[in-house]
């Protein structure tokens, strides 16, 4: 009885823990505008994949971005749970689970039973993938970028007037109109540099008055 | 609690130009200025007489020594307000009139806004400029600037003015107009600071004279003082008429009596007159003169070694 | 305090003298005139509204920091080469009331300028669409808040540095914080192997301020609400920038022998 009262308490206290690790975690970075991503359509991501000890597993930029669909059964249950309600413009960080990532198997550079660190920025919502883009083959993993691109020859231009200007042009434009006023915590990003302005007056203000105390200089 | 009105202690001060090189402006000066009295500031260009005064108005920081105005710091606000500075060069805000610009200083020293219109008026009225207190400053000479900046400096009724190069560039009339009103000024009991190219309106005025040369002080004091050290021997003599003076190689000059004399220096007196013994008729006199102001500069700025007086 | 605002009026005449005004007068004009010319690229009243106030309020935006480089660049390194600040400091006058003054003058001749040239932008809107809109004055008043920290910046420069040098400084000021940070981002920090200039980007950035917050155009023109916390934080992030600035130049300007 006494045991069994044990294994039942063990079972219950390690039960939060067990639900705290199995938990996905969704940090929102920076606010995005517009509407939010709906099932179906696809998601053009800048994103940056590691595990472990901040080992870089995959990345794609700005310049070579991963489009995928957003509830596609080729991408992990985390991904898709991660980027709900994303809007354009919006960055999250993503702590996915084993159980919603790759589970226990072994993919080459993720170890089995491997938690995601996903830091993902939604550049882009298509209505539908690109044929070029249309990927069978979720988990090539590996040292090469994602090319999801339909430029092939991406990775061989170093310059930015190389690259397609619609899409250079795109991100401008894109970026030109998120001012800090449309974000509904635009205010708050102010109001924090406001405060780390003041920390610099106040340590300025009193390099003024010690200097002029010794004679470096007269105010 | 010295009495002085000005007191410089060992002031050094370095400049380093663009290209790296340092320049020694001042090399340890030391000097009083007595309170109530004229002190002639005298030195060559580049000497560092603009910056021995911009650093007793505060205009620079001096790398040691110290500064004292009335035993107050120079530069600090007790002694500021103590000071009227004009400036060698100066273009005033020429958009104004010297009324305008004049009661800008006064409230900027302090005057109080009741008194100030009254002290404008006794400025201007004390330079001269009364009649054209309403005229731009764009249309003054330089001579009526000079006035005008005498003016801002005296408005607040300082205890000392400070004047770098008051008489430069102006003519004689001018520079006599000036002179006389800063002897009227010491009467009124302020104690008179300026620095000067022309020795001769310093001999003629100053209480009290400092040389400078290349940032060394090479003679301070009272004016009585510092040339009486330097005086010379005047002889006056009738020569036998067999002798022509002028196959001399001294400067004998020759009076109304037929009498010639000459001033040399003391130690020559006694060698002259034995190698003149059988030239001459009689020996009227002897007589100790003080060498003027401008031999003593002329002797101290040409010497070739730079240590200090 | 007194002293300040004596020399804030001297030197604010000095520029008033010095004609500064009739550039003001001369865009004002083209601002009174903008129907004529914009109406041609508008389709009907409402659109005509829009451009004239976008195309309006940009020119003033350029005007005012044009304005506040050009006057603050000059107006310390002229009075030390005419030396008329030796007499003045001379007198029981503290150095950072001195660049305060000029300061001061700055944002009352940008103030100034700015109300007359918002006036004659309203008046032409209002002349054609028939309604008095006085939000315009909400984004002259956060150019006017750019203005003044791109001035106070570049007179920071020019206590130790020639007219040109400062302008130029300023000019650069202007152009990097106005930078969306995404083109940074762009040019240099996706491109990871050009990592000294992705650190050296993002540090500039990070020691220049942020002046796409001062930029209110878009919403005044296409009436899209903001949180009212938000002209606030920007007030006072202004305000804080000019006060680092001020504190920077006193520093700087106590150090230097005249």
């Amino acid at each position: 009885m006494r045991f069994g009262l044990l294994i039942f308490l063990a079972l219950l206290l390690s039960a939060p823990l067990s639900a705290e690790e199995g938990r996905l975690k969704i940090e929102t970075v920076r606010q995005g505008m517009g509407p939010p991503i709906e099932l179906g359509e696809v998601a053009v991501v800048a994103h940056k994949l590691t595990v472990g000890d901040d080992v870089l597993v995959e990345k794609s930029s700005v310049r070579n971005p991963f489009p995928f669909q957003y509830g596609a059964k080729n991408i992990i249950p985390g991904l898709n749970q991660g980027i709900e309600g994303m809007k354009t413009g919006e960055k999250r960080y993503l702590e996915i689970p084993p159980h919603l990532g790759y589970g226990s198997k072994d993919m080459g550079l993720i170890p089995a039973d491997s938690t995601l660190f996903f830091e993902i920025e939604l550049l882009e919502i298509r209505e539908q993938l690109e044929e070029s883009e249309d990927s069978s083959d979720p988990t090539d993993m590996g040292e090469d970028l994602h090319l999801r691109f339909q430029d092939k020859d991406v990775l061989n231009k170093r310059h930015a007037q190389d690259i397609t200007k619609p899409a250079m042009f795109e991100y401008l434009i894109r970026d030109f109109f998120t001012k800090p006023w449309r974000y509904e915590d635009g205010h708050l990003v102010v109001w924090r540099s406001v405060g780390k302005m003041f920390i610099a007056l106040i340590l300025l203000f009193t390099l003024a008055l010690w200097g002029r105390k010794k004679g470096y200089w007269s105010l | 609690m010295s009495s002085f009105a000005i007191d410089f202690r060992d002031v050094r001060k370095t400049y380093r130009t663009r290209r790296g090189a340092e320049v020694n402006a001042l090399n340890g000066i030391s000097f009083q200025v007595g309170a109530g009295e004229i002190f002639g500031f005298a030195g060559p260009n580049g000497a560092g007489k603009s910056t021995a005064i911009k650093s007793l108005v505060g205009l620079v920081k001096p790398d040691s020594g110290s500064v004292a105005v009335f035993d107050h710091q120079a530069g600090t606000r007790p002694a500021k307000q103590l000071i009227g500075y004009l400036p060698e060069v100066t273009l005033y805000h020429e958009f104004m009139n010297p009324l305008e610009l004049l009661k800008l200083h006064a409230s900027l020293a302090g005057v109080a806004s009741q008194d100030r219109e009254s002290r404008c008026e006794e400025a201007l009225e004390r330079v001269g400029l009364w009649e054209r207190r309403a005229s731009r400053l764009s249309e003054f000479s330089k001579g009526m600037k000079q006035r005008f900046g005498i003016a801002q400096a005296i408005v607040a009724r300082p205890k000392l003015l400070v004047l770098d190069e008051l008489t430069s560039g102006l003519d004689p009339q001018a520079q006599a107009t000036l002179l006389d009103l800063l002897v009227q000024l010491k009467e009124q009991g302020l104690t008179i600071f300026f620095s000067s190219h022309h020795l001769r309106e310093i001999e003629k005025i100053c209480d009290s004279v400092a040389i400078i040369h290349k940032g060394y002080m090479k003679v301070a004091g009272p004016m009585t003082e510092v040339l009486a050290e330097e005086s010379l021997t005047r002889l006056q003599v009738r020569f036998k008429e067999s002798f022509n003076p002028e196959t001399s190689e001294l400067p004998w000059q020759k009076d109304r009596a037929g009498q010639y004399s000459v001033a040399v220096e003391n130690s020559e007196t006694v060698p002259l007159l034995r190698s003149l013994e059988a030239d001459l008729e009689e020996v009227v006199s002897v007589q100790s003169q003080r060498r003027g102001l401008e031999e003593l500069f002329h002797r101290l700025t040409t010497e070739q070694a730079e240590v200090p007086a | 305090m007194r002293e300040t605002l004596i020399l804030t009026k001297l030197y604010f005449l000095g520029s008033v003298r010095r004609q500064v005004h009739l550039a003001t007068l001369f865009l004002g004009v083209i601002l009174l005139m903008l129907p004529s010319y914009i109406n041609a690229f508008s389709l009907g009243i409402n659109a005509f509204e829009r451009v004239s106030k976008d195309f309006g309020l940009t020119l003033i935006a350029y005007f005012a920091v044009g304005m506040a480089i050009l006057i603050a660049s000059s107006s310390i390194p002229r009075d030390l080469e005419s030396r008329s600040l030796y007499p003045i400091l001379a007198r029981p006058v503290e150095r950072y009331q001195y660049i305060a003054a000029h300061f001061l003058s700055l944002c009352a001749l940008l103030a100034c300028s700015l109300l007359f040239l918002g006036l004659c932008l309203t008046t032409s809107v209002s002349a054609l669409t028939r309604a008095l809109d006085l939000s315009i004055f909400v984004a002259i008043f956060t150019s006017f808040l750019q203005a003044s920290v791109v001035g106070v910046l570049t007179m920071t420069v020019s206590t130790v540095a020639s007219p040109a040098l400062a302008g130029t400084a300023g000019a650069f000021i202007f152009l990097v914080g106005s930078l969306p940070g995404a083109f940074v981002r762009f040019f240099l920090v996706e491109d990871r192997e050009n990592q000294f200039a992705a650190t050296a980007a993002t540090a500039l950035k990070s020691v220049i301020p942020n002046l796409s917050v001062f930029s209110l155009k878009d919403p005044i023109v296409h009436q899209i609400d903001f949180h009212p916390s938000y002209l606030l934080a920007v007030v006072f992030y202004a305000l804080v920038w000019i006060a680092v600035a001020l504190v920077a130049s006193s520093i700087l300007f106590g150090r230097r022998d005249l």
